[in-house]
């Protein structure tokens, strides 16, 4: 072996499932250096460490208390996103790897069980070293040491239980994986031997995009979490139930939002060798998707007014979100055109 | 009859519920390039994808040289030597260290120098060492040939390898492989759409249609069509298409 940098471990050059990806991260931390995105970062997470020590120091205590006593949600809420994050990942490690060059390599069952380790659990690892991070810095600046093992423990518990879970659910499904996607629009029944020149297969994409993003089978996981926290805060139901309204519009409306833009440069990049016209290309792209951004923008402020809030903040809100859609297609389309 | 390095018996398999392999049937010996064809969307990927054991097949048996890729795919696979698709490979990884780790997934000591003369003739040294996300498509064709000569493999299975490369490449590639199976190294599978392959190099054709193999021709009956000239291979393989 000659072309290796000598910083890699001996034992990593026997495991050539996980050496590959231990050259992609150097590969990939060398472009990083030259750039300015690197340094960019290290300010911004130093800033962002900053930021949580001080309002732990201004506001620890209520952190504390809720924190302790809203220790089940703290469970449930671990739990539930371990169960997604790890079976997700698996589903995507195991079609990842029938697609890998190193598919066809007579590698043991072992090794290639370890690299799928790697790809399903070091998300989740890295988010629970940050909460336990937040949870320690929460600790210290409140000085109250034992009102954090409770969260802690149920943090815990929550995702090893939920990684469990998780690990075993995919299997079953996993040879479904390379069917058509349930996302993608399907064709009205009629006479398909008939192509008429459309740009409705334009307008239906962001929202085919978001809806991938946002994963909405994931969405009745929240139910739960709601009904949770119900009743241990003691509100109604029916606020419950409003609270969980805005939040699942709201994530589908900021993954529109950002559909719109991923799939602006897309589509821009397709069709750059036509003669498309900009309103030609912006209108089909942006019309369906504005209208499921007003709709449920309306939506979340309605539920927003039942919710004993003042009508004025709820058209405030109507206004803002769609003023600031409008400027985020129209920069992500003008930019995205003939760019 | 020489020693079979594939053996393909009643191989069906199948994506949710559409079956795209029903019941295949094939082998190849050694020294034997075995050309698949077909239109687009009868299997012959997915056939590719059950032989090299990147898909598991719903029923049936494969066996390269002696060994099961169902039972024991480790050791079937150490016979095997797969390009895999260009698009495939580690993008942030040099060709050359794309070879070794290759090498040692297959348990290598080393990488015979045969490898490196054939990556110079086909002009891959001057990009060896930049990494594989920098090539061109014809580059990285070049080095999934170069990963599937790896370890003196039995059975090189081959995916539109031709596809990308220049005319002085793809004549130098084909002159090794023919040059490998006169010395019985090895037999060849190879799956494409180039008539002319099947016509030069080809000792065995198959058209695949509907995931079956629907028609086979043999050496003698290749050199047949080829005397023939004209139209003979497309005309035979247009007519078998059409039953």
């Amino acid at each position: 072996m000659q072309s290796f940098p000598s910083s890699i471990p001996s034992w990593l050059l026997r495991q050539p499932a996980l050496l590959p990806r231990w050259l992609a991260c150097l590969e990939r931390w060398r472009r990083l250096g030259r750039s300015k995105t690197a340094a960019i970062a290290g300010i911004g997470m130093v800033a962002s460490i900053a930021a949580v020590v001080a309002v732990a120091h201004w506001s620890s205590g209520a952190w504390l208390s809720a924190l302790d006593e809203y220790w089940l949600l703290v469970l449930i809420v671990a739990g539930i996103h371990s169960v997604t994050s790890v079976s997700r990942s698996r589903r995507h490690a195991m079609a990842a790897w029938s697609e890998s060059w190193l598919a066809t390599a007579p590698l043991s069952a072992a090794a290639v069980g370890v690299n799928r380790a790697i790809d399903c659990f070091a998300l989740l690892f890295l988010q629970y070293l940050v909460a336990c991070l937040l949870l320690a810095i929460v600790a210290i600046a409140g000085g109250e040491f034992g009102m954090v093992l409770r969260p802690f423990a149920a943090l815990t518990a929550g995702v090893l239980v939920g990684s469990a879970v998780g690990w075993w659910l995919p299997e079953a499904k996993h040879r479904e994986q390379r069917e058509a996607s349930r996302y993608a629009v399907h064709a009205a029944a009629g006479n398909t031997a008939v192509l008429q020149p459309s740009d409705s297969g334009l307008s239906h994409w962001p929202v085919a995009r978001a809806m991938s993003m946002g994963r909405p089978e994931n969405s009745r996981l929240l139910f739960v979490c709601v009904a949770l926290f119900a009743v241990q805060s003691g509100t109604s139901a029916v606020r419950g139930l409003a609270i969980l309204l805005v939040w699942t519009m709201a994530s589908y409306l900021v993954s529109l939002l950002s559909a719109g833009v991923t799939v602006a440069k897309e589509a821009a990049h397709w069709l750059r060798s036509t003669p498309v016209s900009f309103v030609g290309f912006a209108w089909p792209l942006a019309r369906r998707a504005l209208l499921h951004q007003a709709i449920g923008i309306v939506v979340i402020a309605a539920a927003v007014f039942a919710s004993e809030a003042a009508w004025l903040a709820a058209v405030n809100l109507v206004l803002l979100w769609m003023g600031l859609v409008a400027a985020v297609y129209a920069f992500a389309l003008s930019t995205s055109y003939r760019a | 009859m020489s020693e079979r390095v594939l053996e393909v018996a009643g191989l069906r398999a199948k994506y949710g519920t559409h079956e795209v392999l029903q019941g295949v049937e094939l082998h190849i010996a050694r020294g034997e390039w075995f050309c698949l064809l077909g239109p687009n969307g009868v299997g012959k990927s997915t056939l590719l994808n059950c032989v090299t054991g990147r898909m598991r097949a719903d029923a049936g048996e494969i066996r390269v040289g002696s060994y099961s890729m169902i039972a024991q795919p480790v050791d079937a696979k150490r016979l095997l030597g797969v390009a895999c698709a260009p698009e495939q490979l580690p993008g942030l990884l040099t060709g050359r260290q794309c070879l070794e780790v290759y090498a040692a997934a297959k348990n290598l000591r080393s990488i015979d120098a045969e490898l490196l003369e054939v990556a110079a003739q086909l002009g891959f040294m001057r990009f060896i060492d930049k990494c594989t996300d920098t090539y061109s498509l014809g580059t990285r064709q070049k080095l999934t040939v170069l990963l599937a000569l790896i370890g003196d493999p039995a059975l090189i299975v081959l995916d539109e390898a031709f596809n990308g490369l220049d005319p002085a490449s793809a004549v130098t590639l084909k002159r090794l492989l023919r040059e490998r199976l006169s010395q019985a190294r090895c037999g060849v599978l190879l799956a494409t759409h180039s008539l002319d392959i099947v016509e030069h190099y080809a000792d065995t054709a198959a058209l695949m249609l509907d995931g079956r193999v629907a028609r086979q021709w043999t050496q003698a009956e290749i050199a047949e069509l080829r005397k023939a000239g004209g139209e003979g291979i497309e005309a035979a393989l247009a007519a078998a298409s059409a039953r």
